[in-house]
């Protein structure tokens, strides 16, 4: 396997980890856990590149898929990544705005408790 | 310890053919790097190098889904040159690069990250995509780790 992924919750956070290369075979993998997740209503996603050694257009194009349709939950996806190499990908396709780019878990947690506000569903 | 390594200013070729399966397409792009490597492409080209060529083996795995994957990689004047084909002419007939990519993604990131993409369609309708990319500096500097010793 070239590829695992975990998943964990953080708070009302469901953190995404997958960890090896995430490519034309093994995006698959990612894009079923992302599938189930943001279907949730309002659901709040963090799907972690720190541990990607890999990622191609395939991977890039189930985070986008995954985004859309978080956002299409009234929820939100937020990518974390660290690597400046996929931050040039993301550049490169001009995705840099569309996507929720977080460059820590700290700024990740915020951007998503942000956009829980702005729906109007802070906690109580 | 000697080590026989590949001659960056005298042309070679590295010939791969394989299964067409998307899993080998791992296997192609750790040949890329294990090649670029020894030719002395730095860190950032070389993954530029896996990326672009893994790409191009994706393109044709969905758009000539025959037998056989070829990777023809061939390298001199500090340039490497990778030819992606399939074994049959493409599925609903040959059209342009990124065609049948409708984010563009794929097209997008092998552009930015070669010097040059061309696509052929050859005399049995085969289609070709070559891509070139030069090294920045060790071609340029001699080769691998610079002269080496024993040059004097």
């Amino acid at each position: 396997m070239s590829l695992s992924v975990r998943t964990r919750q953080v708070g009302s956070i469901q953190v995404v980890e997958p960890e090896g290369e995430f490519e034309v075979y093994t995006a698959s993998r990612v894009r079923e856990v992302l599938d189930e997740l943001t279907a949730v209503s309002e659901c709040r996603v963090c799907l972690s590149l720190q541990n990607v050694t890999f990622l191609d257009s395939k991977g890039i194009g189930v985070i986008v898929e995954g985004t859309k349709r978080a956002r299409r939950s009234g929820g939100e996806l937020v990518v974390l990544c660290e690597s400046e190499r996929f931050m040039r990908h993301f550049r490169i396709l001009k995705l840099e705005e569309y996507l929720a780019l977080a460059e820590s878990m700290q700024d990740a947690v915020a951007r998503l408790d942000k956009g829980e506000a702005a729906h109007g569903n802070g906690p109580a | 310890m000697a080590t026989v390594r590949p001659d960056p200013h005298s042309p070679g070729t590295v010939t791969l053919a394989l299964p067409a399966d998307p899993r080998l397409i791992r296997v192609v792009r750790l040949a890329v790097s294990g090649l670029a490597a020894e030719l002395g492409f730095n860190l950032d080209e070389i993954e530029d190098l896996k990326l672009a060529i893994g790409e191009a083996c994706t393109d044709r795995l969905e758009h000539a889904p025959g037998a056989t994957l070829t990777v023809r990689l061939s390298y001199g004047d500090g340039e490497l040159t990778a030819e992606v084909a399939g074994d049959g002419p493409d599925v609903g007939g040959a059209g342009e690069v990124g065609e049948d990519d409708p984010s563009g993604f794929a097209l997008a990131l092998v552009e930015a990250l070669t010097d040059r993409v061309e696509r052929e369609v050859d005399g049995a309708g085969i289609t070709v995509l070559r891509m070139t990319k030069s090294a920045a500096g060790a071609l340029a500097d001699g080769g691998p780790g610079g002269p080496g010793p024993g040059m004097e």
